[in-house]
C-alpha cells in the first residue's frame, strides 16, 4: 500500500501530499487538472503495476515448478516473444488481412491475439518438453522458438508501413501508463479468472516439487496439472503482454528473491507472497522510471532488465543449489 | 515361521511388460505370473536391463502394461482410480529429487496429499500419521531439515519415511540401497524387513545387493531372460536358480557364503 501511494504520489507534474489525499479520499481538489491526473492516469497505472508485476512474477513462478528449472520464465521460454508474435501479426500484419483492422487496435483484440500467440508457444514448448527429459535442452528450445518469433516479426515489420512498425515498437518498450478505466476493466476481469484458476493448482504443484513420477504416485492428475498451469501462465502473460508490452525479467527474478527472502517452497505460502514482492517491485519499478527526470518516463523495460538481469547473474554466480 | 494373514494383495496374471513406441511394441518380459500375501518383504533380483525397474513401474501405473492383468485386493489396477492407488500403493524411486526449499517434515508431508483436501492441509490425524512415520524410521531429529542438506542415507530413510506416511498397504521401492555404504545398505534392509513385519505391510525391493536379500527377504523374484522364478531364498538356493540369474561362465555362486564370487577355475 505504502509502495502504491509513493507511486501515485509521484510523476511528471507534482502534485502536493495533501492535495493527494484529498483527492483519494474526498474526491475534491483545488485544481480540476490534478484530480483528473490523479483519478484517470496514476491510479490505473498503479493498479496495472501491481498486475502486471504479480501476474508476471506468479507465471514465472509456475513455469519454474513445472520445468522444474530455475531459469524458466515466461519471457526465456519464449512465451513472452509468442505473445509478442501474436500482437505483431495483429499490428503489423492488419495491412494485409485489412479486413480485420477496425478491431486490430482496440486492445481486447491485442489481448486476444497476445493470449493466442503466448499458448501456442508454451504448448510447442511443452511438446518438444516432453520428448526431451533434459530441462537444459528444453530452455535451449523454449529460446529458439523465441528467435523463430522474432524472425517472423521482422520479416512482418519489413513489409509494413511506418506507423505501424512505430505502433509496434513503442508498444514493445513496454508501458504501464496508456490504459483507461475501461481497458483496466478489461484487463482486471481476464486477470481475476486466471488468478482464480490458481487455487486449483497449489496442491498438484507442491506434490511436483518431488517429480512427475512421485506426484503421480500420490493420486496427481499429471495432464490436468499440467495443461491448467500452461492455461493459466499464457492467460496471465497473454494479458499482460497486450496490455503492456513484454516487460522483461520480473517473472524470472521475483520467483527467486521470494524463495530467497521466505525460504520455502510451499506454494500455499509462495503463491501469495510472490504475487506481493511482484507487485510492490513493480511499483518502485515503474517509481524509478519516472524519478530521473520529471519531464518524461522511461521505458518500465529498460528498468525491469537494469534490475532484473544482475539478480540473475548474481544467482548464477553464487550457484545455489537450493533451487 | 506361520503367518498370521493369508490375504492376497497382490495378484499378476499373465503380465507383459514394456514399452509402447511408434515403431510398435517392444516386449521386456512376457508372461509374468505370482501372487504376494500380506506382511511380506519382496526382494526382486536380476541383471542389469532385465526389466526390474519396468517390472515395478508396471505394478505402481506408472508406466501402462501390454498384456495381462494385475491385481490389487481382488480388484483390477487400471479399476483403481488415481486416488485410490495412492492410497494402495507408495513408491521409493531411484531418480534424483529436483531441487527446492522443502524440509524433511514437508517432504513426508507430501505422502499425505492422497487424504488431504483440495488445497492440501494437514488434519490432526496426517500430522499424527507424519510424526509416526518419522518415529517408524527414526529420523524425528531431521523433521525441520531441509532435504538437500541429507546424506544419501538420511534421505533415503526420509523417502521410506514418506512412502509410510501415504500408509498403504504396498510399498514399492526401486535399487534403495544402491548409492549407500555397506553399513547403511543393513540398516536398509533391516528397516524395511521390520516394517514388513511389524507394519503388515508389503514391501517389494529391487536390488542387486544378492547376499542382504537373501538374508533378508520373505521371498525372492528371480527375473531372467526365460522367466520370473518365484520362491524362498532358501529353497532358491538349494534347487539352484538364483544361479541361473547371471549366465556368466567368469562367477558362480557360493552356497555357503550366500553370494556371488568369481570362478577361480
Amino acid at each position: 500500500m505504502f509502495f502504491w501511494f509513493l507511486n501515485i504520489s509521484l510523476g511528471s507534474v507534482s502534485i502536493p501530499n495533501d492535495e493527494l489525499f484529498s483527492i483519494l479520499f474526498k474526491g475534491e481538489s483545488s485544481k480540476e487538472s490534478w484530480k483528473s491526473i490523479i483519478l484517470n492516469y496514476r491510479i490505473p497505472k498503479g493498479i496495472t503495476a501491481m498486475l502486471v508485476g504479480s501476474g508476471l512474477s506468479i507465471s514465472g513462478l509456475l513455469m519454474q515448478t513445472l520445468f522444474r528449472n530455475p531459469l524458466a520464465g515466461p519471457f526465456v521460454l519464449g512465451i513472452s516473444s509468442g505473445a509478442s508474435l501474436g500482437v505483431a501479426i495483429l499490428i503489423l500484419g492488419s495491412s494485409m488481412i485489412g479486413g480485420i483492422s477496425g478491431m486490430a487496435f482496440s486492445n481486447f483484440g491485442m489481448a486476444i491475439a497476445a493470449s493466442l500467440g503466448a499458448f501456442l508457444v508454451l504448448s510447442a514448448v511443452l511438446i518438444a518438453a516432453n520428448k526431451v527429459r533434459n530441462t537444459m535442452s528444453i530452455l535451449i528450445i523454449g529460446l529458439m522458438f523465441g528467435s523463430i518469433t522474432s524472425a517472423i516479426i521482422s520479416v512482418l515489420s519489413y513489409f509494413s508501413s511506418a506507423e505501424q512498425l512505430q505502433q509496434f515498437i513503442f508498444w514493445g518498450f513496454g508501458s504501464l501508463g496508456n490504459l483507461s478505466w475501461n481497458e483496466l476493466k478489461v484487463f482486471i476481469i481476464i486477470f481475476t479468472i486466471g488468478m482464480s484458476l490458481l487455487v486449483f493448482i497449489i496442491k498438484p504443484l507442491n506434490s511436483l516439487l518431488l517429480g512427475e513420477n512421485y506426484a503421480k504416485s500420490v493420486g496427481i492428475n499429471l495432464k490436468f496439472t499440467r495443461n491448467l498451469t500452461l492455461i493459466i501462465t499464457s492467460i496471465l502473460t497473454g494479458v499482460i503482454t497486450a496490455f503492456s508490452g513484454p516487460i522483461a525479467f520480473v517473472g524470472l527474478a521475483v520467483p527467486h528473491l521470494t524463495k530467497l527472502i521466505f525460504n520455502t517452497s510451499n506454494h500455499k505460502i509462495l503463491i501469495p507472497a510472490v504475487a506481493i514482492m511482484g507487485s510492490i517491485l513493480m511499483l518502485v519499478a515503474d517509481t524509478i522510471a519516472q524519478l530521473p527526470t520529471s519531464e518524461f518516463t522511461l521505458p518500465i523495460n529498460a528498468i525491469t532488465s537494469l534490475f532484473g538481469a544482475p539478480i540473475v547473474i548474481w544467482l548464477l554466480v553464487r550457484k545455489i543449489k537450493i533451487y | 515361521m506361520i503367518k498370521k494373514n493369508k490375504h492376497i494383495t497382490l495378484k499378476i496374471n499373465n503380465l507383459t511388460i514394456g514399452y509402447t513406441s511408434q515403431k510398435g511394441q517392444s516386449i521386456v518380459a512376457s508372461g509374468l505370473n505370482m501372487r504376494v500375501e500380506k506382511g511380506t518383504f519382496v526382494c526382486l533380483l536380476g541383471k542389469n536391463g532385465i526389466g526390474k525397474s519396468t517390472l515395478l513401474r508396471t505394478l505402481s501405473n506408472i508406466q501402462p502394461s501390454l498384456d495381462g492383468d494385475v491385481v490389487l485386493s481382488d480388484r483390477n489396477l487400471y479399476d483403481f482410480s488415481a486416488n485410490e492407488l495412492a492410497q494402495k500403493i507408495s513408491l521409493v524411486l531411484t531418480e534424483r529429487l529436483p531441487e527446492s526449499n522443502l524440509t524433511v517434515f514437508e517432504l513426508i508431508a507430501l505422502g499425505r496429499q492422497p487424504y488431504t483436501n483440495w488445497i492440501g492441509k494437514l488434519s490432526e490425524i496426517d500430522i499424527e500419521k507424519i510424526n509416526l512415520s518419522m518415529k517408524q524410521t527414526h529420523i524425528e531429529h531431521l523433521s525441520n531439515s531441509k532435504f538437500y542438506e541429507l546424506s544419501d542415507g538420511q534421505l533415503q530413510r526420509v523417502l521410506i519415511s514418506r512412502a509410510l506416511a501415504q500408509n498403504t498397504d504396498i510399498i514399492i521401492l526401486d535399487e534403495p540401497t544402491v548409492h549407500l555404504d555397506i553399513q547403511h545398505k543393513m540398516e536398509t534392509f533391516q528397516l524395511l524387513k521390520n516394517l514388513a513385519e511389524e507394519l503388515d505391510k508389503t514391501i517389494i525391493v529391487s536390488t542387486h545387493e544378492i547376499h542382504q536379500a537373501i538374508q533378508s527377504a520373505d521371498l525372492l523374484w528371480l527375473m531372467t531372460e526365460e522367466n520370473l522364478t518365484v520362491g524362498e531364498p532358501q529353497q532358491l538356493i538349494e534347487n539352484g536358480n538364483i544361479e541361473k540369474l547371471f549366465s556368466s561362465k567368469n562367477i558362480i555362486f557360493n552356497k555357503q557364503q550366500q553370494q556371488f564370487v568369481i570362478n577361480k577355475n
